[in-house]
């Protein structure tokens, strides 16, 4: 586990040693502000002190920005031959696998964790429910953490950086919509309607919405924890295939 | 061979995957965590208590068409909701709830069994079928309840549905009509003849309303030794200087906890004037038509100003004046939903409520009890004095002279535990011979919280404020406000288990920007000085011009001295000035508020990206240095 950490700093680090990180934050702070105060009805014109607007654009920025992040997990180091010489070192995949998830995993923390002004000027102007804007930030998180999963297991399968971008952008956008009414709707009417339930409860918006009304369910931290431990188990299956050959 | 295996893992992986999730949602579908600031998707502790209270088991049918869900998701959302908030309610009863989920499909039995329970069917189809959301409660003794249309549409089901739930329960709960005393210096139960075989007139609407749904005992004001014990709530209308043993009587009542309902007035248009005797020939002093509980209110904690009438020139009523045009009384106020406590289950559906000559309540600080405002003016609310109705009520009069204090309260909540307001025992009896009242033991101080609701008008109740009364003659009255909801909801409530009244609004679908409007408020008070004045000119101006033109036609000439075109002139151009320097008041007053809006985006839309890209810079060049050094 002490690898993991190890492997995990690490990481980290490097995310700050490159301009892409921060290219990454300014991209998404800015796309994040420009949506809230300007898109539609701004922030500001609603009146309305609560964070609504804010948090619902997360889970379309992650889908499009997430796998940025994730397509150089592994299939950078695929290309660049690099995985080999992480093998030869006294680690084992899964901790390898997991220090490299912390670590994505901590930086989406960061830029989280750089959009507390929006908190302190929703306060600022009125009275919001504070126990909903912090469960809707642990939902934020949570939800970028299975992005992140998904997105790094997809960039274990393959070499090419693009192809791992685009595959992560799809399985993304379908984790996404798997509970929209529409969906559903979709659904019922076709032959696979009896796998209904259990396909929108798939679905990250569900959870999220659910999550960010400001009542956290047991089941849907299960949800991500689970969904989390699958990704990276598939994540570390693709690598030993990988070693294997 | 690895493939396979791999294959064989990933395939595992999923089904664990998928066996997990179903098992965690069946077994721990209820564990949550609720962090909402109102608790908002936990029961309340009253709820709770009234379902654990249920004497007798209860059986609650959940109607909703499964279409309605498919057809859309609001309605899927409250019906999920709705069966959470029932199976809390049955989680808490220990059992005495049963809950039952039926989905009445069209020529079904059960939809004959939904429609007959009275449960409102919507359209859904072009064919005609119907789909139903309605709940329907059933107690022991064959009584239903139900709540016919669950609208997913309206912000305040949602929030108002463990009130609503609850207190089908306490009515299903109640094994006989709950009983109100009525205590009034006026004939509310009707007009008692003047004239010999003149039949007694009908009691007001009021009354009528709430022997529907309740046995009304009417109290003798002159006589009153003792609340009866039984009564579940007790209305004030109009209390007219009791005398000590009435006082005394109340005053007992509500440190029991007995809920009081009092509605005083500083001036009661309709109690009706002494008869003037002809003979006298001399006009009748002002009369008083106040009614007041001083001594009580004092230890309560609240008092109404005296001789002082509550206005609102903002939602003033019109009526012809003596020369057929509309004049506006400011102290006749029909007020609407802006000013009534969105929260309250007694005030959040009502839309008009009017006043006739309210007082204006206030807190008097030191009597340890919670005071929650449940009407108010607006903020141009005044106090007029008492003076200026009493005699020859002039409305032009009191409109050019008003100036806005501020909100008037007109109706508050009273609750906590207050002092005797007699603190030495029952008042002695004047009347020897009277037989000692059977009150019970005295008591100095609450032997449970007060529950009591003031309002400040007694014309509040009377038909002729509320009502169409043209067609009163024939016996058709019909309402033109909510006053009698009013007054229905609010003995409901407080007659019902206390618990109920702790079950207000859960959550508040409204949290406005408080900085924004504070800018407002500031704003307008600075502004709306210069903003009177120049609208006074401008009335002035235009006054002026008016004239001049009367004099043109009253003079029987089609044309102006140079001197009077020159006014004219004078005047438009005035008139001009005064228009754009109101238009500049008004950019004035919203001119911090953007700047406001504009600081916060550029701060929170630039501000960040901006500072980690400085310290991307900064890190990089550093970064930089250190490698080539």
């Amino acid at each position: 586990m002490s690898n993991a950490l190890t492997i995990a700093r690490r990481e980290l680090l490097g995310y700050f040693a490159t301009p892409i990180a921060y290219v990454f934050l300014v991209i998404f702070l800015t796309l994040l502000g420009w949506f809230t105060f300007y898109w539609g009805t701004g922030f500001f014109e609603m009146g309305q002190a609560d964070l609504r607007g804010f948090f619902g654009y997360h889970p379309i920025l992650y889908v499009v920005l997430i796998p940025a992040l994730t397509m150089r997990l592994w299939a950078e180091e695929r290309r660049g031959g690099t995985i080999e010489l992480l093998m030869t070192l006294p680690i084992t995949t899964a901790e390898a696998v997991l220090g490299k998830f912390l670590a994505a995993w901590a930086f989406t923390g960061v830029a989280l964790l750089l959009t507390l002004p929006m908190w302190w000027t929703v306060n600022h102007l009125g009275e919001p429910d504070n126990g909903v804007i912090a469960a809707s930030y642990l939902g934020s998180f949570l939800m970028a953490g299975g992005y992140l999963a998904v997105g790094g297991a997809i960039s274990a399968c393959t070499k090419n950086q693009v192809i791992a971008f685009v595959l992560a952008v799809v399985a993304c956008l379908l984790l996404l919509l798997a509970g929209f009414p529409q969906v559903t709707e979709l659904l019922s009417q076709s032959p696979f309607a009896f796998l209904g339930k259990s396909i929108s409860s798939v679905g990250f918006l569900t959870h999220f919405d659910s999550i960010s009304r400001g009542v956290i369910d047991l089941s849907s931290l299960l949800f991500f924890s689970s969904l989390i431990a699958l990704m990276l188990f598939l994540n570390k299956l693709a690598l030993d295939r990988l070693a294997a050959s | 061979m690895k493939s396979l295996q791999t294959l064989a893992a990933l395939v595992l992986g999923l089904v664990a995957f998928g066996v997990f999730n179903l098992f965690t949602g069946k077994v721990l579908g209820s564990a949550r965590l609720d962090l909402t600031e109102d608790r908002l998707y936990t029961l309340s502790e009253g709820a709770r208590e009234i379902a654990a209270n249920l004497e007798e088991p209860v059986d609650l049918e959940l109607y909703f068409s499964s279409e309605l869900g498919e057809l859309n998701p609001g309605f899927r959302a409250l019906a999920e909701r709705v069966e959470e908030i029932l199976e809390e309610f049955q989680r808490a009863s220990e059992g005495k709830l049963k809950l039952e989920r039926i989905d009445p499909e069209p020529y079904s039995e059960a939809e004959e069994q939904a429609v007959a329970s009275g449960v409102r069917g919507l359209p859904i189809s072009p064919a005609g079928d119907r789909g139903y959301f309605g709940l329907v409660g059933r107690n022991a003794f064959g009584d239903d309840e139900v709540m016919p249309y669950l609208n997913p549409g309206d912000p305040n089901t949602e929030r108002f549905l463990e009130y609503q739930i609850g207190r089908m329960l306490v009515t299903l709960n109640q094994a006989e009509q709950p009983k109100v005393a009525l205590l009034s210096s006026l004939e509310v139960m009707g007009q008692t003849p003047t004239m010999p075989g003149q039949r007694p007139g009908p009691p007001w609407l009021f009354v009528r309303l709430l022997q529907q749904l309740f046995e009304v005992e009417q109290l003798d004001p002159t006589s009153l030794s003792a609340v009866p014990a039984d009564a579940d709530a007790l209305i004030l209308l109009h209390p007219k200087q009791l005398d000590e043993q009435a006082l005394y009587a109340i005053d007992q009542y509500a440190l029991a906890g007995g809920p009081v309902l009092a509605f005083v007035d500083p001036w009661c248009e309709v109690e009706p004037t002494p008869e003037q005797n002809p003979m006298m020939g001399m006009m009748p002093p002002p009369s008083d038509k106040s009614s007041d509980l001083a001594p009580l209110f004092e230890r309560w904690g609240l008092r109404m100003v005296p001789r002082k009438i509550a206005a609102d020139e903002s939602f003033a009523m019109r009526f012809a004046g003596r020369d057929g045009r509309p004049e506006e009384y400011s102290v006749i106020p029909a007020l609407d939903e802006t000013c009534f406590d969105p929260e309250d289950p007694i005030t959040s559906n009502l839309t008009r409520l009017t006043f006739a000559f309210p007082g204006s309540l206030e807190i008097v600080e030191g009597a340890g009890t919670t005071w929650t405002p449940l009407i108010q003016t607006s903020e141009r609310g005044s106090r007029v004095d008492l003076s200026r109705v009493s005699t020859n009520i002039d409305p032009a009069a009191i409109a050019r002279e008003y100036i806005a204090e501020g909100q008037q309260v007109l109706a508050a909540h009273l609750t906590g535990r207050v002092q005797s307001a007699f603190p030495d025992g029952p008042p002695q009896n004047p009347d020897p011979a009277a037989v000692a009242p059977d009150a019970g033991a005295h008591m100095g101080a609450s032997e449970a919280d007060l529950r009591c609701l003031v309002v400040a008008d007694a014309d509040f109740l009377s038909d002729l404020w509320w009502t169409d009364t043209r067609m009163a003659q024939v016996g058709i009255v019909s309402p033109t406000a909510d006053n009698g909801d009013f007054l229905l909801n609010a003995v409901e409530l407080l007659s019902g288990d206390s618990n109920l009244a702790s079950l207000r609004a859960r959550g508040r679908y409204e949290r406005p920007f408080k900085r924004v409007q504070e800018l407002r408020r500031m704003a307008e008070a600075k502004f709306s000085d210069k903003e009177q004045q120049l609208e006074a000119e401008l009335a002035d101006a235009r006054n002026r011009l008016n004239e001049l033109q009367r004099e043109r036609t009253d003079s029987n000439s089609m044309i102006l001295t140079d001197e009077q075109n020159a006014e004219v002139e004078r005047f438009r151009e005035r008139e001009v000035e005064i228009a754009r320097e109101l238009r500049g008041v008004r950019l004035e007053l919203n001119k911090d508020i953007e700047a406001l809006g504009t600081r916060l985006k550029l701060g929170n839309v630039l501000g960040m990206p901006a500072l980690v890209a400085l310290f991307a810079v900064i890190a990089l060049f550093v970064g930089r240095s250190r490698r080539h050094a």
